[in-house]
């Protein structure tokens, strides 16, 4: 990353399958007026990325950022999990040399002057969004809030923090954090890195920060402007600078808000449904068609295998005795997937299974109940499961099928 | 009215406690009143003259629609719903400053530091953890995530307009939700108040430890005692020990709430719990704990089921039709609409509850009519009335 000493940074962090949001973020920003340099981390290998060079923003690889475990992170994680970790990384990293770094989802579309965000951020050593200013009214507020309480109280998609003591603090703490626990699972607590969030008000010192809503501390608390996947609902009064998250919003279906929410259509936007068609139409003249149809480039083994989101989670759940495999992309002889797909010989009614069916299995009450025995008399009707239904309801791929002989002896 | 009050909320059978707790208060704050707030009926072996507070009962306060409220929660839960009624009270007598203290507590020291912060920050808070725990802290983390970033064991709140936003806001959501169900984002009345620091203007995070040390957080610190015999937290003066989750019927057990803290290892925390039990002992706690909770039973003797106040709070403003709902008599209660069937079925609206709520139950007895409803009501005799707790009485409608 090249480095600018002192100032602002903002950035964003893509899979390059979204680079078309990134452009249009940028290009708000400029249109906005601010000169800052803008960085969008790419969590793509550099080999797939080629001489990719984008006139607003410096695209930097997440291999260039100093992540650490950074093969590990990039085998348990999904796309979006990915981004996610990279946000929390290097980028925001203050120490990489500004004064101030401000991270803003690549689904942000900038509308207004930056300044109030940019004015907090630097007066703070940590600056959180709220995805709600106020009390909510009607008569799912309740229903509502609580919403967002499993999600976080604090929108991830806009964290800015500056060169302080603290700020540091907190990214390392945050990182942390993520690199073992970013998941989607809010009856654990988890939000991916959102509901995180809600602990640093706690967490961190106050570092001279001004006093206005919600802040007498160190942790700025910086309004939303606009809609958040439609869940504010509304500008805010009191909020001078603009930025509007279309967080979910599909350019293919522009009648839809977003895919994180039913609550609010077209017709309830009103006016404001404008925006949505302004925003595709930006997407598309910075070339969404063809973006989005990039791979992903962690997505597959070595082989060119789809690896399936249960193989990461298996991975993952391994935790440091995975290191035995060296790399989990690698395939050949006593290579993670080769495990994998080895019998499981933990004890239970599933011991015999391929180790990724036998994970499949022990998650789902329903297999569980209909096939008692899968590994031993219900063999032929699990397999014909996992053929007729496994696969698509897992999104594995045929080359991981089980067949109905007898699994890989453990490995 | 003073400026500065501070205050506590129980029960009648949990009256020792706030007698220990008010003791201590005054014990360091002889100026300060002590207020606390009976969220029973008054009890008659209560002399509010001889109690070491001035006692404040649920007839002083304005809440609206008291029997419903009442009726939505069971004893614990219904008198944490009552905390922002309390503190409304207590501003709207004059106090400009009030420190409510949840009962379970200890006042070691001076706490003048939180009605000093309430000069300037209407609404103050403690979070359950200060900073950041280890590398290994991620799962305690995440327990502190689903049950609320502060513990509002400890909560300043100032007579000011943002406050008073903030009190009739966390009054309304703990009409209907102040429960346990953290798979809903809801820890009683606590998760309300992650949204505080997003809602208000000046909600100040008091992080010195020492205002609220409790079992969340003793792996961090240390407990001591300082040569003049005061307790000591990280080696500067505890002021505010929390014993929640903690039952004299125990024993030698810090709380219930965590398994993981191990008694031989506690120190100086030993002698905080056994001089806490001791005290509640002299404050009448083996007496007072068996007098019965006044909202706990229909007004024929039943005890209320967990899911008739369920299906009470669904009911919404519909329930006005029933007046008080612990009121049995008359074809037009609570009491009755419950016993009786609606029209898709030959079970009581009460069995037809648990009966929607579960689908083990709705694939076993398909049919809720004649023979399939008896089939159901066989269930409900044998292996209903444990698994959800509910009084015999429910099968028949009959009284006690």
């Amino acid at each position: 990353m090249s480095v600018v000493r002192g100032g602002v940074a903002i950035c964003t962090a893509i899979t390059a399958n979204f680079a078309a949001f990134a452009r249009v973020w940028a290009r708000s920003i400029r249109d906005a007026g601010h000169r800052d340099p803008l960085f969008a981390i790419v969590t793509e290998r550099s080999s797939a990325l080629g001489d990719w060079n984008e006139p607003l923003f410096t695209s930097v690889p997440i291999e260039a950022c100093g992540l650490p475990d950074l093969t590990r992170q990039t085998f348990i994680n999904p796309p979006h999990e990915l981004t996610v970790l990279a946000a929390a990384g290097p980028p925001l990293r203050a120490g990489a040399g500004f004064d101030t770094a401000i991270f803003l989802d690549s689904d942000v579309w900038v509308l207004d002057d930056l300044a109030l965000l940019v004015e907090t951020a630097a007066a703070h050593a940590i600056t959180l969004s709220p995805h709600l200013l106020a009390p909510l009214r009607g008569s799912d507020r309740a229903a509502r809030e609580l919403t967002m309480l499993r999600s976080g109280t604090f929108n991830g998609g806009a964290v800015a923090v500056s060169n302080r003591p603290e700020g540091h603090r907190f990214l390392e703490w945050w990182l942390g954090r993520l690199s073992t626990h970013n998941r989607m699972a809010p009856g654990a607590g988890m939000h991916h890195d959102q509901r995180w969030l809600d602990l640093a008000p706690g967490f961190f010192e106050r570092c001279g920060c001004r006093a206005r809503r919600g802040v007498q501390r160190g942790t700025g608390i910086f309004p939303s402007a606009a809609s958040t996947s439609g869940r504010a609902g509304r500008r805010s009064p009191e909020a001078r600078a603009g930025s509007c998250t279309l967080s979910g919003f599909d350019p293919a279906r522009p009648e839809v808000l977003s895919r994180h929410t039913t609550r609010v259509t077209r017709e309830t936007l009103g006016e404001a449904a404008l925006l949505l068609d302004a925003y595709a139409s930006a997407l598309a003249e910075a070339g969404h068609d063809l973006a989005r149809t990039t791979p992903f480039s962690y997505a597959a083994f070595d082989n060119g295998i789809p690896i399936p989101l249960q193989a990461r989670e298996t991975y993952r759940d391994l935790g440091q005795t995975s290191a035995r495999f060296g790399d989990p992309f690698a395939t050949g002889p006593g290579c993670f997937l080769e495990w994998l797909l080895s019998a499981s010989d933990e004890p239970g009614p599933g011991r015999g299974l391929p180790r990724l069916w036998r994970a499949v299995y022990d998650r789902r009450p329903d297999l569980q109940q209909a096939f008692a025995d899968p590994a031993g008399v219900d063999r032929s009707g699990f397999v014909r499961w996992v053929r007729a239904s496994g696969l698509q309801e897992h999104a594995i791929d045929p080359a991981l099928a089980m067949d109905e002989g007898a699994a890989t002896p453990p490995a | 009215m003073p400026a500065c009050a501070a205050c506590t909320i129980v029960s009648g059978n949990r009256l020792s406690y706030a007698r220990v707790l008010a003791r201590s208060f005054r014990a360091c704050h002889q100026d300060i009143p002590f207020f606390v707030l009976l969220a029973d009926e008054p009890v008659a072996a209560v002399d509010p003259a001889a109690e070491p507070f001035t006692l404040v009962t649920l007839a002083d306060l304005d809440v609206p629609d008291l029997p419903r409220l009442r009726f939505h929660h069971p004893q614990q839960p219904f008198s944490y719903a009552c905390t922002p009624w309390l503190i409304e009270w207590l501003h709207a007598r004059g106090v400009d400053r009030v420190v409510y203290f949840k009962q379970e507590t200890l006042i070691l020291d001076d706490v003048s530091g939180l009605f000093d912060r309430l000069a300037t920050s209407p609404i103050v808070v403690t979070p359950h953890l200060p900073q950041p725990l280890g590398a290994d802290g991620a799962e305690r983390e995440l327990n502190i995530l689903l049950s609320g970033v502060y513990n509002v064991g400890v909560l300043g709140v100032a007579r000011h307009a943002s406050a008073r936003e903030f009190l009739t806001w966390w009054a309304d959501r703990l009409r209907y939700d102040c429960r346990h169900a953290v798979e809903a984002g809801l820890h009683f009345e606590q998760r309300w108040v992650d949204l505080a620091i997003a809602y208000f203007d000046g909600v100040h995070v008091e992080r010195d430890p020492a205002y609220n040390v409790g079992h969340w957080s003793l792996p961090e610190r240390a407990v001591t005692r300082a040569a003049d015999g005061r307790v000591q937290v990280d080696g500067r003066p505890c002021r505010v020990f929390r014993f929640s989750g903690y039952r004299p019927e125990e024993g030698d057990r810090m709380t219930t709430y965590n398994a993981r803290l191990p008694w031989e290892g506690l120190g100086v925390v030993r002698e905080l719990v056994r001089g806490f039990r001791e005290a509640l002992e002299h404050d009448g706690y083996w007496e007072t704990r068996e007098w019965p909770y006044a909202y706990e039973r229909f007004d024929n003797g039943v005890r209320v089921a967990e899911t008739a106040r369920q299906i009470y709070r669904t009911q919404g403003d519909a329930v006005a039709r029933f007046g008080d709902p612990l009121s049995t008599g008359g074809s037009g209660s609570f009491w009755r609409w419950l016993h009786s069937h609606p029209p898709e079925s030959d079970l009581s609206r009460f069995w037809k509850a648990i009966y929607d709520s579960r689908p083990d139950l709705q694939g076993a007895f398909p049919d809720t009519r004649g023979d399939g409803a008896r089939a159901f009501m066989t269930w409900a005799r044998h292996s209903g009335l444990a698994e959800h707790q509910v009084p015999e009485a429910m099968l028949t409608g009959s009284d006690r």
